[in-house]
């Protein structure tokens, strides 16, 4: 990993124009991705992840807006991009698996005809037969017999359609990779080899990932640094080294690492449910988002929307001093 | 607590399906050869990847599928294959289910009032103030609002966690023994199913209700398991207390689970299996893991393992394992 930042995200929010106004489904989000990084994202359901990366991929759909901040690849400035620009620069600069993508795969073209479309598409001077020797290639990085580019989708377990749909994601050698929730559907084992697989390709093309999961010990056993979203926000960024789960932690995200069980837990380890429930984007309450929620809230938490803190290389989002902070890890929920 | 009661027993349950095309037909085994009992308050869940056969067998205990061959008791009374609606309702009486998806399982034109009421009149025949009292305790019980405008809300009206919760209180409006929980907790959100997995806990040490608790998860089949079983292509690989499982696991398939399962260690490369699914036809042999598994020897090609006891616990499936005993 490179200090070099590749993507820098500067007080970017995103708004959905819904009937009953705008429901800021990102807010505020500072983040930068560096070469060679993989930067976790964690939260829970509807807390901004895919909205987030479908920004950064120009592929918001209709209804949502940019409605303030900025974007910048490198020295491009992502925002502003439009027309043929913007076509070549997604998956040449950018590629992205989406939520769900075992099911994106053409169910009435072979896998082979599929890499060919894609990969002559970015590349006027490619031949069906260079493509075609590009693509046994890619296969062959995800561990997948070149025969299998005679296949069609319904013929592949989704353990093989995942790693296709990533060896298409890498196939014109983009400097981010955006993975969202690429293997929730998969068993562990399928997930786990397919996880190895790409950070060794990461390890040898030096492409960044930006990587989306609700898992968050998944997330911070593959990235460097994971970024945690509640409500719009991105609420704590740091650092995973070590034991991510005995670091110190925003008060929510310390809630959701107690709310699930752990592998390695020893009997007397309880779990404890964060109390209420998930805030709605066109009522979000004032001061921390968080705060009706939260077992440590003050007075100014319902007011004042809290400064950033750095402790241990994690900055966090919350009005609890920094010895209020520490003290988490031993308090109980 | 857990007692010695056996209140589900399930011996030798063979579930067969026909599959392929007409002049291609041919059976699949899903379930094979499975056995177990479950005690009294006693939890056993079942875990193992998507097509093991874990579904399979809870909706063959409560009647949805047929056995092809073997045994359920419940309470030493034969259960297995139950015909007519008479013996199909005694059985639900003391056996429910709980599904994945708790939208599903709720009639959408129906409040939750309804919900209730219409199984506390039917199952335990409360009327007037005891039903009124019944509708009360069952919604304490369950951690819901007892106001009359919430009672009052329909099922879209509510979270995943309430309407887990609906779906649960529905259950135990039978006052059932035994519950099967098939995957309960999987479809809601992070922060609230420690609440559902606390209140199943509940349940069980409260009113000594025992479970067949299906799950992906193996730090949730500890933690709410006290027994653990492992199944692949619906054979049992490995069975015993959850933290002989978890803690040392003996078979290969199932330490594959855990060190592949987040919050195990560092990612680190698990060896490289082949990743095609089990053989589940009815003609298959040897062991059903063998296609995957890092230790195959020819024996293991051949024939099957039999589930043999390592310690009185805890029994395993596996050649490489038994083999170590002799040695
Ligand atoms: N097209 C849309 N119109 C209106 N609101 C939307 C739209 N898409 C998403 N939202 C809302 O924006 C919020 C963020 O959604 P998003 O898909 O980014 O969440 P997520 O973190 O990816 O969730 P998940 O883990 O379920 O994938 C949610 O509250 C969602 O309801
Ligand atoms: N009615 C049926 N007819 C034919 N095959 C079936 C039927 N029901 C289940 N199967 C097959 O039996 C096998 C076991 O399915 P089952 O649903 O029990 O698995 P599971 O372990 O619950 O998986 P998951 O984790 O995906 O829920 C699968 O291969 C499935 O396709
Ligand atoms: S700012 Fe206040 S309410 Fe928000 S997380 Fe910190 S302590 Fe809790
Ligand atoms: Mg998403
Ligand atoms: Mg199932």
């Amino acid at each position: 990993m490179s200090d070099q930042v590749l993507l820098d995200i500067q007080n970017l929010s995103v708004g959905y124009l819904t009937r009953r106004g705008m429901a800021q489904a990102v807010q505020n989000v500072n983040l930068q991705i560096k070469k060679n990084e993989i930067v976790g994202i964690v939260g829970e359901s509807g807390c901004g992840k895919s909205t987030l990366a479908n920004a950064v991929m120009r592929l918001l759909p209709d209804g949502a807006y940019i409605t303030e901040g900025s974007i910048k690849l490198e020295d491009t400035d992502i925002v502003t991009l439009s027309g043929e620009t913007l076509r070549k620069f997604r998956w040449q600069e950018i590629a992205m698996v989406f939520q769900g993508a075992m099911n994106v795969l053409n169910p009435v073209k072979t896998v082979g005809s599929q890499f060919q479309h894609l990969l002559m598409a970015h590349n006027n001077a490619m031949t069906k037969a260079q493509a075609l020797e590009r693509a046994k290639e890619l296969l062959r990085l995800v561990r997948i017999d070149e025969n299998r580019l005679n296949s069609y989708a319904h013929e592949l377990s989704g353990g093989m359609r995942q790693r296709i749909v990533i060896a298409m994601a890498i196939a014109l050698n983009p400097k981010l990779v955006i993975l969202d929730e690429p293997t929730t559907a998969l068993d562990v084992i399928v997930q786990r080899s397919i996880l190895a697989q790409i950070v060794k390709l990461k390890e040898e093309f030096g492409f960044s990932i930006m990587f989306i999961s609700h898992d968050f010990n998944l997330v911070a056993e593959i990235s460097n640094r994971v970024a945690v979203m509640y409500a719009g926000r991105m609420i704590e960024l740091g650092s995973s080294t070590g034991k991510w789960g005995e670091h110190v932690h925003h008060p929510y995200t310390k809630g959701l690492i107690r709310a699930v069980p752990q592998l390695r837990a020893t009997d007397t380890d309880e779990v404890i449910g964060i109390p209420g429930s998930l805030p709605s984007l066109l009522s979000l309450p004032e001061g921390c988002k968080f705060h009706p929620r939260c077992s440590f809230a003050k007075d100014i938490c319902k007011l004042q929307s809290p400064p950033i803190q750095v402790i241990d290389e994690i900055q966090m989002e919350c009005h609890l001093s920094p010895e209020e902070l520490r003290d988490l890890n031993h308090a109980r929920g | 607590m857990l007692g010695d009661k056996e209140i589900i027993k399930v011996e030798d349950l063979v579930v067969r399906f026909e599959v392929g095309s007409r002049g291609n037909k041919d059976f699949i085994v899903p379930v094979d050869r499975v056995n177990f009992t479950i005690h009294e308050g006693e939890v056993l869940s079942l875990v193992g990847e998507s097509g093991s056969g874990k579904s399979t067998i809870g909706r063959t205990i409560v009647g949805f599928e047929r056995a092809y061959s073997g045994k359920i008791s419940l309470e030493n009374k034969n259960v297995t294959n139950l015909r007519g609606q008479g013996k199909l309702r005694m059985l639900r009486s003391s056996i429910q289910m709980i599904f994945q998806d708790p939208f599903g399982s709720l009639n959408p034109v129906k409040t939750i009032e309804q919900h209730l009421t219409y199984v506390l009149k039917r199952h335990q025949k409360l009327r007037g103030n005891a039903l009124h009292k019944g509708l009360e305790d069952l919604l304490t019980l369950v951690g819901l609002p007892n106001d009359a405008d919430a009672i009052r809300k329909y099922p879209y009206e509510l979270s995943g966690g309430q309407r887990q919760r609906i779906a649960i209180a529905r259950a135990l409006a039978v006052q059932p023994k035994f519950i099967v929980a098939d995957e309960p907790i999987s479809m809601l959100d992070v922060s609230i199913r420690a609440d559902i997995l606390q209140l199943l806990n509940k349940l069980k040490n409260e009113l000594n209700v025992s479970f067949l608790f299906i799950t992906h998860d193996l730090a949730s089949a500890r933690y709410f398991g006290d027994r653990v079983m492992v199944l692949y292509g619906g054979r049992v690989m490995e069975t015993g207390s959850s933290n002989s499982v978890i803690n040392q696991p003996l078979h290969p398939y199932t330490q594959l689970l855990i060190e592949s399962s987040s919050g195990y260690d560092e990612l680190k490369q698990v060896e490289e299996t082949s990743i095609e699914a089990p053989n589940l036809s009815y003609r298959r042999h040897g062991c059903t893991f063998a296609h995957r598994c890092p230790f195959v020897m020819e024996e293991c090609k051949k024939s099957e393992p039999p589930l043999l006891p390592v310690t009185e616990d805890h029994l395993v499936a596996c050649y490489k394992v038994h083999k170590g005993d002799e040695a």
